[in-house]
């Protein structure tokens, strides 16, 4: 149990720095996507040890993993999607204008003008 | 009661689903249909302010689950304020930018569906709820501050929804955690629980952490001092009607689940460390407004100092400084959103944004000046104008001497960088070109608007806090003595020697346009660094704790 927790947050550390140190744009987009997914693994991994079976009611079934958490999780990885494709959108038109996808030289333009 | 719970479900519902309609069918007739959703929604507003008024908070849970596993909604005098500010908002963003974006199926579909977000917003009292909403006006204000599609406002896009919804991860993981402890996300559940936790003295790292990461993701929607490297350049880059919307409202909502989260935690070792978190971000974003040349800079930079001064008040943890945070909140966002309309006009008129470019809007546009000028007294704390009355609430709730020199100097600063602001008044008009009279009746309404606030706020005030029961002896007396002292004398004369002094301090200060200066104004932080002052800032607040 406390492995696979371990292990979560680990992705989340990995992914955190990858942001800090990728100057691309495309690459602070797909670690901002594994973090999402590590968090959602880390949520639904929390909730998981409370039972052993699916939550599903049927008269058999006694000892059931709480539910909530999945149904929740669901919708985070909707915002995480459509947060995604939005900012890869952007990215897309960014390089249309500027031709380039790295922070350190889009804020050099900045400046500029 | 019955009406009263529809009501609420359907201020969510009529934006959202007309807004679709208004996408799907095209027709130029069918978007007069936003007057229409508009006039809905004030009358249904305005039924909730009755409602409450008579019955007090009013609670339900949708689809009649329980409410530790459903959806439950709660509308208290906060959330009625916050509806009350979208809706004069919505009603003005649409009058102002009517003429230019009457046949914009899509530009009005994304206004709307944002209004009904935020009604739900404003009334969920669900922290995953509150997510998932915060999440969605966060796409929506993004996709609204590219609408110009240049370089700038793309840049300036990416960056917000980027910065925010990483924010809003820190935010998931600390709903992870307080969902392992507690077992439920409901806030009132949420709060019973800790205060259970309280008595029993049982282990309260986890709570704290997930405090933590609270505290931090809704300090970034707010704005504040490590963190708020995204609002001036979404507020710069965005539309004139944009950066009022997003100034006025949307960056409260941050300081709105600031307040909620403040309110269920009741962790009291962190307001010593808000109010100076408040009083740098207020001497921060006052020392970046002086540095500006942007006419939008300016206006961008002061509203994180306006924030800066809400959470002061905010953190002085008394019924007094609550009520001068909410009053300050409610008369910012009328004054800012004023300040940004005009702006807005003036720029559109002259295609320049430098303030030194600009001279003689006096003589061209005696409304708009006159507008403007109200906006620009207001903000300043002038007697007679709306931000008096707020700003005395804040400096009555001043505990120490301290705190009352550190209020004081952020006011000075204030008017500092508004004496530079007003520079454009004055001088020989350029050319005189026409404004639109749909602009300009956006400008006039908000002007009426302060001048009204400022005649009934304290009357209201009252009844307002009735609603949560918060109206106490200590602070019948405050209102009693700001309704006696808004018409003194004295003040004037206060506020003349404030105005003198910022003059001065301008000119020595600002004249020479010297090294520092410039470092300032061209200072922006990289991406990745902002990301690592997140960070930080998470740890600080973890240390801190």
């Amino acid at each position: 149990m406390i492995f696979d927790i371990i292990l979560a947050i680990a992705i989340i550390g990995v992914a955190i720095y990858g942001i800090c140190i990728s100057d691309n744009i495309i690459k602070s987009i797909i670690c901002f996507n594994i973090v999402q997914a590590a968090i959602i693994l880390l949520f639904i991994l929390l909730a998981g040890y409370s039972g052993n079976e699916i939550p599903i009611i049927t008269e058999t079934v006694k000892d059931m993993v709480d539910p909530l958490p999945q149904a929740l999780m669901i919708t985070a990885i909707v915002i995480s999607a459509s947060i995604t494709a939005l900012a890869l959108m952007f990215s897309v038109k960014i390089f249309h204008y500027y031709g380039t996808l790295s922070w350190t030289e889009l804020g050099e333009k900045d400046v500029k003008k | 009661m019955n009406y009263t719970i529809l009501i609420s479900q359907l201020l969510i519902f009529i934006p959202i689903v007309v807004s679709v309609f208004i996408y799907i069918l095209n027709k130029k007739f069918f978007n007069y249909s936003v007057y229409l959703i508009q006039t809905l929604v004030t009358v249904g507003v305005a039924w909730l302010w009755k409602a409450c008024i008579q019955e007090g908070i009013i609670r339900f849970t949708l689809g009649g689950w329980s409410n530790q596993i459903g959806i439950e909604f709660k509308i208290d005098n906060l959330s009625l304020m916050f509806m009350t500010m979208a809706v004069m908002i919505w009603w003005i963003v649409i009058i102002y930018a009517w003429h230019q974006k009457k046949s914009d199926f899509k530009f009005l579909f994304f206004l709307m569906f944002l209004e009904g977000c935020f009604f739900g917003f404003a009334q969920v009292n669900d922290f995953f709820t509150l997510f998932v909403l915060i999440e969605i006006i966060t796409i929506i204000s993004s996709i609204l501050i590219l609408y110009k599609k240049d370089g700038i406002s793309l840049k300036a896009g990416l960056y917000y929804l980027l910065f925010n919804s990483f924010g809003m991860m820190i935010y998931l993981f600390g709903l992870a955690l307080l969902y392992l402890k507690a077992g439920t996300l409901n806030m009132s559940l949420v709060k019973v629980y800790l205060m259970q936790q309280n008595y029993m003295l049982v282990d309260y790292s986890v709570i704290q952490v997930s405090f933590a990461c609270f505290f931090v993701s809704m300090c970034i929607k707010a704005a504040l001092l490590p963190v708020y490297e995204w609002l001036p350049r979404a507020h710069t880059a965005a539309p004139s009607h944009i950066s009022a919307l997003l100034s006025g409202l949307l960056v409260k909502s941050g300081i709105y689940g600031l307040i909620r989260i403040l309110e269920i935690y009741q962790i009291d070792s962190v307001y010593q460390m808000m109010f100076y978190l408040g009083f740098f971000t207020a001497i921060s974003g006052i020392l970046f407004a002086i540095s500006q040349k942007d006419l939008k800079g300016i206006l961008a930079f002061h509203t994180i100092s306006q924030i800066g001064l809400i959470i002061m008040s905010l953190a002085s943890h008394s019924d007094i400084g609550t009520i001068g945070a909410y009053m300050h909140i409610f008369n910012h966002f009328l004054f800012k959103s004023l300040l940004f309309l005009g702006a807005g006009i003036i720029i559109n008129e002259y295609g320049v944004r430098r303030v030194s470019q600009i001279k003689g809007i006096g003589r061209a546009h005696p409304v708009l000046t006159l507008c403007m000028l109200i906006g620009i007294f207001s903000i300043t704390g002038a007697p007679l104008f709306v931000g008096f009355l707020s700003k005395s609430m804040i400096k009555l709730s001043m505990t120490s001497e301290l705190h009352l020199n550190l209020f004081r100097i952020v006011s000075l600063g204030t008017m500092i960088s508004f004496i530079k602001f007003s520079r454009i008044f004055f001088g020989e008009p350029l050319k005189n070109k026409k404004i639109n009279k749909g602009q300009l009746t956006g400008v006039v309404m908000l002007a009426v608007l302060c001048i009204v606030t400022f005649i009934v706020q304290l009357d209201i005030l009252p009844s307002f806090l009735s609603i949560n029961g918060m109206y106490s002896n200590s602070l019948k007396e405050s209102i009693y003595y700001i309704e006696k002292v808004s018409y003194d004398n004295q003040y004037v004369l206060e506020y003349l020697a404030y105005m003198g002094t910022a003059w001065v301090m301008l000119k020595l200060l600002v004249k020479s346009d010297s090294k520092f200066w410039f470092t300032i104004r061209h200072f922006r932080m990289k991406f990745q660094d902002a990301i690592v002052s997140i960070l930080l800032f998470l740890v600080f607040v973890l240390n801190y704790l």
